[in-house]
């Protein structure tokens, strides 16, 4: 049990200062803290609670606190005010050379090691037996740590500090989710502790981890707690970091920060929403902005390219006939060739490729990808900028403006899992898409269209890669393929690279995909295909919307919001498509009965074409 | 401002944990040496041989009764003092040698301590290999108070330790109190009848008396071999007072030790 009490942590900037006070405190500790402008306020007003066996993320910018928390649970750190209680033994998991002189061998510091992470003196031999087997060093336990690669040792510490029996876990960016063997080993471990112990993971960025495995979220910014909550429920606010006060000039305002509502409202409580007044206030919010006959732009659409085809052409879809719109008062904003999709609903469309050169879009796609600011909760600068050079290129002045912030706002409300799906479908207008395709030269008759990309439902795992690749193989020999891959990231999504196969053509083959063109390029592929296999993520959606027969594929369907995003999808497809969409989770399936299913649905659409 | 940690330990598992510390700490800087262990043999050897030659000159043990040999009896008061001395120092030296460990891992305190006795006790078996020399060279006969003596020798290292501990956490953050005690050394060492016999009278003498560690050492070594007997009855009220230091120690050092461990540079 961790138990955090109104805790602040004030550290001196003076150090000479700092050991003075600690040598007084040695033998008479007061509550006096000596005021100084060069304080620094590590921690301020931080109360939570976290119970047995539950597990807390606490996502923040650097220098937000996260390892003053980390150091407060472990005990090497005290509260300058307030209370810690913990109950239990706790384990900072790392991977440092904690304690190893050269002289030691490996079994020796194993067990030093050992017994300073808590392990029982009459288990010692077995557990540090275990460990050496299970990281494949056995042979080593008689080297000395001298002619020990460092390597090898740093892994062994970091698998000994997880593997010895803890109450607490924390994890202070140490939480490894990466998919090499050792990585793998570790992440078996990793979810037995999850499942038996307190664990407390803190990253000053998201982590990949599966949203049913995490109770509880915290969100700290400069030593202030702005969020705890219900994982689901706070997940989405974290988004909006860049909404957050600006950092603090002076203690005075981070004491009004600290009295502020906002602090004592998010404290302990998740954010209940009342649906139905939330969506009067927002539907007469939008009527209010669109009741009059500006120039409407609706953009620009930079985020995941799923999202763009099951929400936010559905939801201009949904403002049009809602609103009674025109559409020749109404431009689309968006990106890499776009403008098909848009084409239906009668729009007028800008594509963001012609507004910038290749290398300046590369460069500012590139940079959201790598700052993880793909969904748009907020405008950004780029978008700013964007919109001021539409602007200017249309003359225009007065305008509406359709960000997607409006849909990931409605979106955040959906993803807290506190809302039924109609909520969502109030908002949306799911309809299959007829799009006028041109047949592209230079592909097979009856093909099989696939996209791999890695994503939170089909992580780049070693499974996750050797299903994709024994999958491609079967097909490869049996039908004829064509890959979606294009060289060409458009969203967060990875494509996944596998070796050339024969009977595989992918598009990126064909030379004449640029960032220009590249989502055209894919729906074109999509349209003309027999059958599409894919994961179910992406441009994979597009698909059953078209109309053609797709089996998708998923591996983790809990992770992030893919869970409230599958149910949404499903739902509305079987509205009216009920034959063409199969989903599978590939953990249930073996790879002959997904061969069996595709060649079942390349039948049935083969017989359909003749009749 | 508390943070409560509430742990359940078990006594074995500190205990191994200290002889790892120990073990760790003897081997590397035993391995980092030319000769090894056997330092443990010359370091009470050259310290006493230079001050029993001096002593000897100058009729150190003029005071005692006749027929003690002066050569015994100072070597055997060097050994005491070094077993006393020696459970002052290694604590804060230990303590220097594990704060690596202690910025990453919060583990028992207490087995640093262990670890710093087991260090002692190393030194006290190479000591006791000594004495036995000592008393086999000097022809001393063993008597039942020569295994009581022997009996005080724990109670020599606790007297250090009560030291010891109080002043390891305070090391970790001012490095004055380990620069001086080698200073502290020399003054306790003459301050004390350790080399040689309690004056008759004088200023020196009345230091010698309320010095608490004169009837530690003197005590033990009049029943191994005679000289001036200062009484059993200060002897017990010395072990008192160093038992109450010792446990007000310990309580000192649990208390300090948290607050110490945040500013380890």
């Amino acid at each position: 049990m961790i138990e955090f009490n109104n805790v602040s942590k004030i550290y001196y900037s003076d150090i000479e200062k700092a050991r003075k006070r600690a040598f007084i405190d040695t033998f008479w500790q007061s509550n006096f803290i000596v005021q100084s402008e060069k304080n620094i306020y590590a921690l301020l007003d931080i109360s939570f609670s976290l119970k047995e066996k539950e597990s807390l993320i606490v996502l923040g910018p650097p220098k937000s606190g996260k390892t003053t928390i980390a150091k407060l649970i472990c005990g090497l750190a005290q509260p300058s005010i307030g209370e810690v209680n913990i109950r239990g033994s706790t384990r900072l998991v790392n991977s440092a050379r904690i304690g190893a002189t050269p002289f030691m061998t490996i079994k020796n510091y194993l067990s030093l090691l050992s017994m300073l992470y808590g392990a029982k003196n009459k288990s010692l031999p077995y557990i540090c037996k275990n460990i050496l087997e299970i990281c494949d060093l056995e042979s080593y336990a008689d080297v000395r740590i001298a002619e020990f690669p460092n390597e090898l040792l740093k892994k062994l510490i970091y698998y000994t500090s997880i593997y010895i029996d803890s109450d607490i876990y924390i994890f202070d960016e140490s939480f490894k989710n990466d998919n090499s063997e050792f990585g793998q080993m570790c992440n078996a471990r990793i979810d037995e502790i999850i499942k038996t112990s307190t664990v407390v993971i803190l990253s000053s960025k998201e982590i990949n981890i599966p949203a049913n495995n995490i109770s509880k979220m915290m969100i700290l910014n400069e030593g202030c707690l702005l969020h705890f909550g219900n994982y689901e429920s706070v997940l989405p606010l974290y988004h909006k970091l860049n909404l957050l006060p600006q950092p603090f000039r002076s203690d005075e305002e981070k004491k009004e920060f600290k009295q502020s509502k906002v602090n004592k409202k998010t404290r302990h409580k998740d954010e209940l929403i009342d649906l139905s007044s939330f969506e009067t206030n927002y539907k007469t919010m939008m009527q209010n902005r669109l009741n009059s006959p500006n120039l409407i732009i609706a953009g620009p659409y930079m985020a995941d390219t799923g999202m763009e085809i099951i929400y936010w052409i559905p939801y201009l879809r949904w403002l049009i006939e809602n609103y009674h719109l025109d559409r020749n008062n109404f431009i689309a904003l968006s990106r890499c060739g776009a403008e098909i999709w848009y084409r239906e609903l009668g729009l007028r469309y800008i594509d963001i490729c012609d507004l910038l050169s290749e290398q300046e879009f590369i460069e500012m796609h590139n940079k959201r990808i790598s700052k993880g600011k793909i969904k748009q909760f907020s405008i950004s600068d780029e978008e700013k900028r964007l919109l001021s050079i539409v602007l200017e290129k249309l003359a225009i002045k007065d305008y509406n403006l359709i960000h997607p912030s409006f849909l990931f706002e409605l979106l955040s409300v959906f993803w807290m899992n506190t809302s039924p799906i109609e909520f969502i479908n109030n908002f949306v207008n799911v309809k299959p898409t007829e799009l006028f395709v041109k047949n592209l030269s230079g592909m097979p008759d009856n093909y099989i269209a696939v996209n791999f990309s890695f994503c939170p439902c089909f992580p780049d795992t070693l499974k996750n890669r050797q299903f994709m690749k024994e999958l491609l193989s079967e097909l490869s020999k049996q039908f004829k393929i064509v890959s979606l891959n294009s060289g060409i990231q458009v969203d967060g999504h990875i494509e996944s690279n596998f070796d050339p196969l024969n009977n595989i053509i992918s598009i990126k083959d064909l030379r004449i995909v640029t960032y220009r063109n590249i989502l055209e390029l894919q729906t074109n592929v999509i349209s003309n295909a027999s059958l599409f296999v894919g994961i179910h993520s992406g441009i994979s959606y597009l698909a059953p919307l078209l109309g053609i027969k797709t089996i998708n594929f998923y591996s983790d369907k809990n992770s992030g919001t893919y869970a409230r995003n599958f149910s949404f999808f499903e739902t509305n497809l079987s509205n009216f498509s009920k034959n063409s969409f199969l989903l599978m989770d590939i953990s249930r399936y073996q790879l002959d009965n997904i061969i069996y299913e595709i060649r079942r649905a390349l039948e049935s659409h083969t017989s359909m074409n003749h009749n | 401002m508390k943070s409560k940690i509430f742990r359940i330990q078990n006594i074995h598992d500190i205990i191994r944990l200290g002889w790892l510390l120990f073990f760790r700490d003897f081997q590397y800087r035993y391995r980092l040496s030319y000769f090894g262990y056997i330092w443990a043999f010359i370091r009470p050897v050259a310290i006493a041989l230079p001050i029993i030659f001096v002593g000897k000159k100058f009729n150190f043990g003029q005071n005692n009764e006749p027929g003690v040999s002066y050569e015994a009896f100072a070597f055997l008061g060097v050994i005491f003092f070094q077993i006393f001395f020696d459970s002052v120092t290694y604590p804060q030296m230990l303590i220097r040698r594990v704060r690596s460990i202690l910025k990453k891992i919060a583990f028992p305190y207490i087995s640093i301590i262990l670890a710093s006795s087991f260090y002692v006790l190393f030194n006290l078996s190479v000591y006791i290999i000594l004495l036995v020399i000592t008393l086999f060279i000097f022809n001393i006969s063993i008597h039942f108070s020569t295994v009581l003596s022997f009996l005080c020798l724990p109670l020599l290292i606790i007297a250090g330790l009560s030291i010891g501990i109080f002043i390891s956490p305070i090391t970790l953050l001012y490095l004055d109190i380990r620069y001086s005690l080698s200073i502290i050394s020399g003054i306790l060492l003459w301050t004390t009848p350790v080399v040689y016999a309690l004056p008759k009278e004088g200023f020196l003498r009345s230091v010698n008396v309320w010095n608490p560690l004169t009837y530690l050492i003197n005590t033990p070594r009049f029943w191994i071999i005679g000289g001036i007997d200062t009484g059993a009855w200060f002897f017990a009220l010395s072990i008192i007072f160093f038992s109450l230091l010792f446990l007000g120690g310990l309580k000192y050092y649990f208390r300090a030790m948290p607050i110490v461990i945040e500013k380890i540079l």
